[in-house]
Parts: C-alpha cells; sequence; structure tokens
C-alpha cells in the first residue's frame, strides 16, 4: 500500500484562512512519516516554492496545487500531476483573476479601454472565479478532487439534489477524465458528516471513479485552532461571540497521521489507499532554477553579447573620451562574467529601460551595488564611474556566487508608471509582472484586527495601536515593559493581556498580498504559466511570489523605483534653471552649509544624527558624503564606529596599517573598513582569494551565517594569507578586523550613488532655497520633517511664505518674486480639478469678492469654509468671521456680508493651521511666547547661541522622535524641538526618558530642561527632564 | 426537532458513548447511533469541547444527546 498523503493542506498563505507556515507543515508532515505532502492555499500558488525548498530539506516530495473557487462559489482541489499540471492551474487561476481568456484581458489592458477593464480587475481581485471553460481547457496534468464541504458536490448532495450531483461528478469526470477525478471524503466530526460520507461513497460508485481522503488542514495542530478561528474572525468580519457559517465548529482540521486518518476511514479503507497512490502519481509542479528572462529583441546579424559589448564601448567612448588599457581591461573583465552567466539581455533590457527614460526627459538614477559596475555606467543605467571610485565588481556579480544581477533604479516618482508602461508595452502585457509582497501582523494591524474580533470598541483600539510602535506582534508586550510613555502612559495594558497574547500567535503570519514598490519580472514564457496573475489593490498586475522567491524561480526582478527627491531635482531644477549634471561637485558654500548642519530637505542627510555627524565630521568633498552614508547606520552607530572615524578623520587618532597592502584599500576610509567592498579587496590583496571567493567570505561575514562557516571560511583566509606570505599573526588581525567590522560594512557603490543625489540637492538648497523648498513642498509626503518644518526652515533662510491667495496661488506651490506661495493643494480637501476649475475661471481680472467668487465657481460649503478659514479671501475681505457667516446666504444669491467683528489672531491661527497643515507666518509656540517668557522659556535660537554647558529651559513641538539601536542596548531618544526660531536637537538618555514618563511620544509640545551641548559645532540639548505642561498648549 | 436543555443520567460504554438513557422515571437504550459529532466550546473562556448524538433510542424515539468536557450529559433535542 502506498504511503498516505495529505492532499488537501492550507498553509498560512490561504491568508486568514491558514494558521500554519509552509516549513512547520513540512516538517510535522515528515515527523509523522508521511514521504509526500500537497499545499493547496485558497486561489493561489504562493506556497509552491517554499513548499518545495522545505520538502526538499525533510526528504519529502511537494505535491503543487491550490483550492479553486468556480463561478458558483464552490470549491474545487486541482493537483499538479507534473509540470504541465502546474503550469495549467496557474493559468487557469490567472483565467479566474483577470476575467476569463488572459490573453484577451491582457491585450484590453494594452488598448483604449485599460482603465475601465483595471478597474473591473480590482473589484475581482477579492473575488476570482474560475470557469468551466477553463478547467476544459486547461485540464492536462491536473488531478481534481470534488472539495471540501464546499465544493459543489457535497453542497447538492447535503441539500437533498443527489441526482444532480451526480450529474455534476459525471461533467468533471469528463473533463478530467475518470482516473484524474476522485471523490473528495473528510471526516471532520460534524454534524452530518457521517451521512454525507456514505452518499459520496454511493455517487463515486455510480459515477465509477475513486474517493480520496483528505482532512482538509488548516493547521498543523490541535491547539492551533484558536489562532484559525480568530483569522476566521478577522476574514469573516465577525467578533469571537458571533455565529459565522465559516467558523469551524471543532478543531479537527489539524495535520493527522496517517494513523489517525486510518482510524477515522476504517469503513473506507480504500479512500485512504487512493490518497497515497495519487501522491504517487504526483510530481513536483514547479521547477525552480529555469532560466526565464527573455531575449532582447535584437538588431538582425547580431548577438545579444555582440549588441551589448557594441553599446558598452561606444557609451565607454562618451563616459571616459578615450579608453584606456585599464577601462578596457575592466569592461573586458565584466563583459566575461556577464555572457558567462547569460546576463547580457538582462544589461540590454535594463540599458533600453534608461534610454527610454532619457529620451522621455524623465530623470533617473541607479542605485545599488549595480554601481560597482563598469558596464552598467557605459551603458548610462548608472551615473558612478566605478573606475574612478575604485568599485568592486564582484559585489555585484561574480562567476562563483553565480547570483542573479539585481539592477535597482530610482525614476522620478511622478513618472515611473510610464517606464513601467513601455516595458510592459515592449514585452507585451503577459510578460511582465510587478513582484508581491507578503504583508504580515505587525503589532498595530493585529492589535486593530484582533482586538476587533474580541469586542474591543474601535476608539480604544485605534488609542492603543497609535501608541504601540513599530514592532512585530509578538514583540507587543516586550515593547510595554521597555517604553515609558506605555507602562507608565494613560492606559492600562494589563488589561488587554490576553488580546497581546492572541497578536504574539499571529506573529509572521501574512495578512494580505500586496506590491512590491518597484520590482518587476520580465519573461520568456507568458507568466501565467509561472505564477498565476492577479491585480492588486493598487491596479498592477502581480505575480503570486515575492521578491526571494522569483529569483529562485528563474526569474529576474528589476528594481524600478520611483524617488520623490528626483522629482524634487527635476522641479528645482527647471524652476532654477540650471543643468543638474553641470553642478560642480566642489562647491564651497555647499560644504560650509553641509557642515553647519543646516541640511534639512537634504537627501540622505537631513536626519538630527547626519546633521550632527556633518558637525563633527567636516565634510570637504564627496567622499565624506559616502562615508557619512555609510556611516549613519544602525550597523555602524551600534559597532561604535563613528567615533573612531571622525577622530582619524580630523587626525586626532593615528591611522596605521597592520600590513603595508591594506594602505591603498583602506586609506580613503582612514583605517578603517567601512565598506563592503573593502573587504573584498582585502580578501583578494593579503589571501589571494578570486573576487568571487572574496565576496562569499564578505556574504558569510555580512549576513552572520553559522559560526561554523564564519570559522571555516576565516580559517581558509589566515591559511591562503600565510601562503601569500603574510605572518600569521598578522593575518588573524586583518581577519579580526572583517569579523568586527564586516557585520556593519556597507555597499560603498549604493553609498556613491546616494552620495551624488545628496550633494546636489544640498547645492540646490543652498544657492537656490525657495525653488528647492518649493519643489519639497509639492512633492510631499517625503524626506525627515513634516511641511511645516519645511516652511519654517525656508522662513530661517529669508524666503518668505505667502499664504494661499484665491487670485495669486496655482495648484501647487510656486515661486513668486523669490518667496514661496503656497499651493491651492494645501487646503484640506481641496481636489485637483476643483484648483483648477478656480484657476481657470479666474481669468485675467481675478475674482474681487466672495460674491464674484460664489457666482464664476461651483465650490462645496465645506471647501468654501476652507479657503475662507485659512485666508485665502483675504486680499479682498479682511472679515474671515463675517465671510464664514455669510457663506450659506451667499450659496443662495444673498449677497449681504454681515457687520461682526472677526476672529481674533489666534483664532485665526489655529483655523489656518488646522486647513493647512502648517502656518505661512506663525508658529505655534509663538502663541505661547508671552507665557513662555515669563516662565524663563528660550527660544531654540536663544539655545544655540549659549555656552556649551548652559542650563536652559526650551519649549516647542516634537519633530520626528526616534530610538535608534545602541550598542549598550539602552534606550537613547532623539528629537528635535522646533519653535518659531527653528529647530534644536534634543538628546534623552535612558533615566530621563523613564522619568519622563515618555511624554515625547504623547504630547505634541513639550517643554525641555537641560544642557546646551555642542557636538562638533552643532548645537543640541541633553535633556535633564521632559514636561507636557507646556502652558495653554 | 424540539430544542431542550435537561440534564440526563447516561451510561456509556469504554469509548464513552451513550448506551442507555433515564428519562421520565424510564430507561431507555440506544438502539444506534444515527449521526454524532464534536463542537469546540468556547476558547477565550473555559475551553474544552462538548459532543453530541443524534440516537435511536428503543422506543422509536429520535433524541439528540451530548456530553460536556466534564462528563455531564444533557437531552439537547428531541425529533418530532
Amino acid at each position: 500500500m502506498k504511503n498516505f498523503a495529505h492532499l488537501h493542506v492550507h498553509s498560512c498563505f490561504s491568508f486568514q484562512d491558514g494558521a500554519s507556515g509552509v516549513k512547520k507543515l513540512v516538517r510535522s508532515a515528515g515527523e509523522l512519516g508521511m514521504n509526500s505532502m500537497a499545499i493547496t492555499d485558497h486561489n493561489n500558488l504562493s506556497a509552491a516554492l517554499r513548499l518545495t525548498k522545505a520538502a526538499e530539506e525533510c526528504g519529502i516530495k511537494p505535491i503543487h496545487g491550490a483550492e479553486v473557487t468556480l463561478e458558483d462559489g464552490s470549491h474545487l482541489i486541482l493537483l499538479a500531476e507534473n509540470p504541465k499540471g502546474y503550469s495549467n492551474i496557474s493559468v487557469i487561476l490567472t483565467e479566474a483573476y483577470m476575467s476569463g481568456d488572459w490573453q484577451n484581458t491582457a491585450r484590453a489592458l494594452e488598448g483604449r479601454d485599460a482603465a475601465r477593464t483595471m478597474n473591473a480587475l480590482k473589484r475581482r481581485r477579492i473575488l476570482p472565479k474560475v470557469r468551466f471553460a477553463s478547467l476544459e481547457e486547461h485540464n492536462e496534468g491536473i488531478i481534481a478532487l470534488s472539495g471540501c464541504m464546499r465544493g459543489a458536490i457535497p453542497i447538492l448532495i447535503r441539500s437533498g439534489r443527489f441526482g444532480c450531483a451526480l450529474q455534476l461528478a459525471r461533467k468533471y469526470a469528463g473533463i478530467f477524465g475518470q482516473d484524474r477525478f476522485y471523490i473528495e471524503l473528510e471526516n471532520l466530526c460534524v454534524p452530518g458528516n457521517a451521512g454525507l460520507l456514505s452518499r459520496l461513497v454511493e455517487l463515486a460508485d455510480e459515477v465509477g471513479v475513486g474517493v480520496c481522503a483528505t482532512n482538509n488542514v488548516h493547521y498543523v495542530k490541535k491547539e492551533d485552532f484558536m489562532i484559525h478561528d480568530v483569522l476566521t474572525c478577522i476574514r469573516t468580519l465577525t467578533k469571537l461571540d458571533d455565529v459565522h457559517p465559516e467558523r469551524r465548529l471543532n478543531a479537527e482540521n489539524y495535520l493527522k497521521s496517517p494513523k489517525e486518518m486510518e482510524a477515522l476511514f476504517r469503513l473506507w479503507p480504500e479512500a485512504i489507499r487512493t490518497a497515497g497512490e495519487i501522491a504517487a502519481r504526483c510530481e513536483p509542479g514547479l521547477l525552480p532554477g529555469r532560466k526565464l528572462f527573455p531575449k532582447f529583441p535584437l538588431p538582425s546579424g547580431t548577438t545579444s553579447a555582440e549588441h551589448l559589448r557594441s553599446l558598452v564601448y561606444k557609451g565607454a567612448e562618451a563616459r571616459y573620451g578615450s579608453i584606456t588599457p585599464e577601462i578596457k581591461s575592466r569592461l573586458e573583465h565584466e563583459l566575461n562574467i556577464i555572457c558567462t552567466l547569460g546576463y547580457e539581455d538582462y544589461f540590454l533590457v535594463a540599458w533600453d529601460i534608461v534610454m527610454f527614460a532619457k529620451s522621455e526627459g524623465i530623470r533617473f538614477a541607479g542605485r545599488g551595488s549595480a554601481a560597482d559596475s563598469a558596464v552598467a555606467h557605459c551603458l548610462f543605467i548608472t551615473n558612478v564611474d566605478p573606475i574612478g571610485r575604485g568599485l568592486i565588481f564582484e559585489r555585484f556579480l561574480s562567476l562563483e556566487r553565480a547570483q542573479k544581477p539585481d539592477i535597482d533604479i530610482d525614476f522620478d516618482a511622478r513618472r515611473r508608471d510610464e517606464v513601467k508602461r513601455y516595458v510592459r508595452h515592449k514585452y507585451g502585457t503577459r510578460h511582465v509582472a510587478t513582484v508581491c509582497t507578503f504583508n504580515t501582523f505587525k503589532a498595530r494591524s493585529a492589535v486593530r484586527d484582533v482586538g476587533k474580533v474580541m469586542g474591543i470598541s474601535g476608539s480604544d483600539l485605534d488609542r492603543l495601536a497609535k501608541r504601540l510602535p513599530h514592532v512585530y506582534a509578538d514583540e507587543i508586550k516586550t515593547a510595554i515593559k521597555k517604553y515609558p510613555e506605555l507602562y507608565n502612559g494613560d492606559i492600562s495594558f494589563d488589561d488587554y493581556s490576553r488580546l497581546f497574547e492572541v497578536c504574539h500567535a499571529l506573529a509572521g503570519l501574512p495578512r494580505h498580498i500586496g506590491t512590491h514598490l518597484g520590482g518587476i519580472v520580465v519573461s520568456r514564457l507568458p507568466l501565467a504559466e509561472v505564477s498565476p496573475l492577479q491585480v492588486s489593490a493598487r491596479g498592477d498586475v502581480i505575480i503570486q511570489f515575492d521578491k526571494d522567491d522569483v529569483e529562485e524561480i528563474g526569474l529576474i526582478k528589476l528594481d524600478l523605483l520611483s524617488l520623490r527627491m528626483l522629482s524634487v531635482i527635476e522641479d528645482s531644477t527647471v524652476s532654477s534653471g540650471i543643468d543638474p549634471d553641470e553642478i560642480p561637485l566642489d562647491d564651497d558654500a555647499t560644504y560650509k552649509m553641509i557642515n553647519e548642519g543646516g541640511t534639512i530637505g537634504v537627501f540622505q542627510l537631513e536626519s538630527p544624527a547626519q546633521r550632527a555627524l556633518q558637525g563633527r565630521l567636516g565634510a570637504s568633498d564627496i567622499e565624506d558624503i559616502v562615508a557619512s552614508i555609510a556611516l549613519i547606520r544602525p550597523g555602524p552607530i551600534q559597532g561604535n564606529m563613528v567615533e573612531p572615524f571622525i577622530a582619524r578623520r580630523k587626525g586626532l587618532e593615528e591611522v596605521s596599517y597592520v600590513h603595508p597592502s591594506l594602505e591603498k584599500i583602506l586609506k580613503k576610509t582612514y583605517g578603517v573598513v567601512l565598506y563592503q567592498e573593502q573587504v573584498i579587496e582585502i580578501a583578494s590583496v593579503i589571501a589571494g582569494f578570486t573576487p568571487g571567493e572574496a565576496d562569499r567570505l564578505r556574504k558569510v561575514m555580512t549576513r552572520h551565517r553559522s559560526r561554523e562557516e564564519m570559522n571555516e571560511i576565516g580559517k581558509e583566509f589566515v591559511k591562503k594569507a600565510v601562503k601569500n606570505g603574510v605572518a600569521q599573526d598578522i593575518a588573524e588581525t586583518i581577519l579580526s578586523y572583517i569579523v568586527g567590522y564586516a557585520g556593519y560594512g556597507f555597499c560603498q557603490a549604493h553609498a556613491d550613488a546616494f552620495a551624488d543625489t545628496s550633494y546636489k540637492t544640498a547645492y540646490l538648497l543652498r544657492h537656490f532655497p525657495a525653488q528647492f523648498y518649493t519643489a519639497i513642498l509639492n512633492n510631499q509626503p517625503m524626506g525627515f520633517y513634516p511641511a511645516n518644518t519645511i516652511c519654517l526652515e525656508a522662513r530661517r533662510r529669508g524666503v518668505r511664505i505667502l499664504p494661499v491667495d484665491i487670485n495669486m496661488s496655482v495648484y501647487e506651490f510656486t515661486v513668486e518674486d523669490g518667496a514661496i506661495r503656497i499651493g491651492l493643494k494645501q487646503v484640506r480637501g481641496m481636489e485637483e480639478e476643483l484648483a483648477r476649475e478656480i484657476i481657470r475661471s479666474r481669468g485675467g481680472s481675478g475674482y474681487d469678492s466672495l460674491f464674484d467668487f460664489v457666482r464664476r465657481v461651483s465650490v462645496p460649503q465645506d471647501i468654501l469654509e476652507n479657503l475662507i478659514l485659512c485666508g485665502a479671501f483675504d486680499s479682498i475681505h479682511s472679515n474671515r468671521k463675517a465671510m464664514l457667516w455669510a457663506v450659506p446666504g451667499v450659496l443662495q444669491g444673498s449677497m449681504i456680508l454681515p457687520l461682526i467683528e472677526d476672529f481674533s489672531e489666534r483664532e485665526k491661527f489655529k483655523r489656518a493651521y488646522y486647513i493647512l497643515g502648517l502656518h505661512p507666518t506663525t508658529h505655534p509656540v509663538e502663541l505661547q511666547r508671552v507665557q513662555l517668557n515669563k516662565d524663563n522659556i528660550v527660544t531654540t535660537s536663544c539655545a544655540r547661541q549659549m555656552p556649551i554647558g548652559t542650563f536652559v529651559k526650551v519649549a516647542g513641538l516634537v519633530i520626528r522622535p526616534h530610538r535608534p539601536s545602541t550598542r549598550s542596548g539602552k534606550t537613547v531618544v532623539f528629537f528635535s524641538l522646533e519653535d518659531e526660531t527653528g529647530l534644536i536637537d534634543v538628546t534623552v538618555f535612558e533615566s530621563i526618558y523613564k522619568q519622563c514618563k515618555g511624554v515625547i511620544f504623547t504630547q505634541p509640545m513639550v517643554t525641555v530642561e537641560g544642557r546646551v551641548d555642542l557636538r562638533g559645532n552643532i548645537p543640541s540639548i541633553i535633556a535633564g527632564s521632559i514636561h507636557g505642561n507646556v502652558p495653554d498648549s | 426537532m424540539k430544542r431542550v436543555k435537561e440534564s440526563l443520567h447516561v451510561i456509556a460504554d469504554s469509548n464513552q458513548n451513550p448506551k442507555r438513557f433515564y428519562r421520565g422515571g424510564d430507561w431507555f437504550q440506544v438502539v444506534s447511533v444515527i449521526d454524532e459529532w464534536h463542537e469546540m466550546n468556547n476558547w477565550w473562556d473555559c475551553g474544552g469541547e462538548t459532543h453530541f448524538y443524534v440516537i435511536l433510542a428503543d422506543n422509536s424515539g429520535v433524541y439528540e444527546l451530548c456530553r460536556n468536557e466534564d462528563g455531564t450529559w444533557y437531552l439537547t433535542g428531541v425529533f418530532d
């Protein structure tokens, strides 16, 4: 007898209907003595690769399949008998998500009706429906089981329509063939189950098909029922006390052992036997590791390799002027590796994409390890010159590692979708899709979801969830013990201990499928044969595998990311009339500004930690900017690398090298191993590792693999170094550097690529502050600081902020005589179309009164009120209150304004600030200033000018409080305190943080008492106490 | 079926299945179990399982009995 195998199993990828991970299920199946197992999630194959890998680890055979939903809502199990069956299930599911014939739908998505088609598909993503026609057309290689209690046949039998059930079973048997269709028997100890089983067996006999025992598994162990029940409640929007047909009556849907199954089916042993026989017939359906990248369309008579070579050399001439032997050697080396690994087409596709962007004037910048490639540079994919910068290609691609290349390109955020459309158009909608993500339960989402299920009120849940930090669902209790704003706050967390226990149990389970920010795959085969395709909520066609899975399946991901900072560069260079490529990289004024920490709004250099670093570092060239980007990361901070680096940079600490060969490699970072590329170089130079071996060393060290693996490669390093003529003790010392620092190392190519953007934005801020901040305000939300802080910083730099004006403002923020005019878009509730109508109807003469405006523009009452309250009509009428009172009448045709006293300045401010989220002239703290002066509370500007060590009291808004990891493990909170005069950074050590009961995270405005400190040349405050009791806040 | 909730004296076999029950001054023999299932009690409360049996008694009556986690029995339904 063949071994029994479970053929109807839901993993956590049944999203809220599966309570166990794939690995856990497979491992348990192995432990229970089964030698194969299927995973049949609802309408997806997302678990397929994980099943293959876990099954390989556990030595059992994976069977791929899905439980599909048919047009009548009934379920059917489809199992892949072989790879053809797998691709057919994938196609069937794609058609279910894509309204039938996917080829037609794909054509519609490329045509005039694309938007309408996409909207229909978005609705369908929740409820895919498999058509009978799809089953008829794509049944090859598929074994079908009649389904659970929600299968059409069991439903018909239970409703007393045995004849119809018989007819349907014959229809299925006709589609799949009698040897590929089975009646599924479940014995789940639910009412009516015994009777149903007898009838199903009777029906199978009459149709002449076999019966197959399953257990409709939804979790591994009986005790996991609770998790599944909660997930079901979340999915069905029910509370624990509610009854719902989809909630299971008992805990029988666990992974039962073959013995348990045999006992349950003692009356029908053939059903157990059949399950084993089906399992034995099925081969793994998913074939990982195939080469699925498409051929790039080439000019006739040439190969991909030849075409790539020709483009690279043409690009090299443009980039370098003349091709020196060094450049030629580097390009040949890279081309050799690229062509040996067969990635010529991948580079050509990436080249083609950036050429499209260039031709359309879409700003872009390659980032990540691709910037290590001179080929990428010569193809204009990246801007960093890796030869000039001494970057190592093998960090990106090597023969030994043979990992798939990963090219990341940032595009102007507003135009990235044009690029995606181009790719879809070029390779065909059926061959291009976005990579998905699996969004797991985090603390906040779990609390909201589970809390609703437990019947906790919405307002309590909102308060609770908002208070929690952004941690995983199983870290809630630790967070409560750790953070004073939680354990000392006004919420009694003890009352929610059961809620947190349940949240803990949900940690790591995928909640729903989402869209990757920029990852797309292009495939030689129609993608529907590789993975089911569906439409995401955002309207992207996505595949059901995430970024890690796609690589192993054989697809190569291209990251087409949208970066708002590129939009800012585009806008501010256009409005200031300069060419960003002509920005000089040695502008003293820009470096001076950076060194003063005046970098609010500058890409990657604006956080308090970065500004503090700049004050100490004294950046004088782009190399320092690159280092800054690599230094302010959790790794280097925890590894205490920042201070030694600064000390060496400033000559306060001696720079020495234990081996003369290290000087060339580590000179630019003052003897400190800061970049991953340096690890590769050291391993090559000291131990004679091939670049590929050296990259393996880098990976082993940086990814904290097993100690055994680290020891093994470490010994190899020392052995080879000694053989290379390096003394044993020196080799061991160098290894200790690598071990000590490699864990914190950053990809230099990535830092280089970002540094270019950072410097350019700093230059724009220094020389064109109005244009730059206007662009930042137009591209919100972005960056580290809110819009009001940007306005404040602009004012501090002497750039005036002009109010919204019904006769002057356009939709966006604009530069007006060196000042920034607030755009209509900033008005709460304003839609672009209405703003455009306001501008259109304004004409040349403008509006001369509120009545004139209402007569010419059809505006909803609430928007009109918001316009009045934010001061948009101030230039034509000075009394906001009178206008507000008149609104209902004016909208009815009246032309009377009441004679009443206007709002006070304080009232005007409060309303305008609420409506705009900022204020053109006034800061909230300014309104408290009289009282603050009485209380000896000084401004941030005043504090900044005080000598180090001075005790000060400063009040302001709390901006971006955060708790980065520290080496000691203690909590240190950093935030910026903002008042009408600017910002000052505040450091709060753990004892003070605990004393102040976490008001930093609960109060918008606080008073800080502490001592002025100078980090580098940037003043800050070391907090001694913090209170949330600012008067009249 | 008429829904009731009467505690019941039941003699069960070694598998905890009902053999006989006492109701209204008479003992009834279980002729056959027509259907059986079990349900989880509220896991967030007391937990445990309740086992249900639809049985044919020797008076030709069809009854729904249930056995709680603690072994107590109830008559929960009488079929018309």
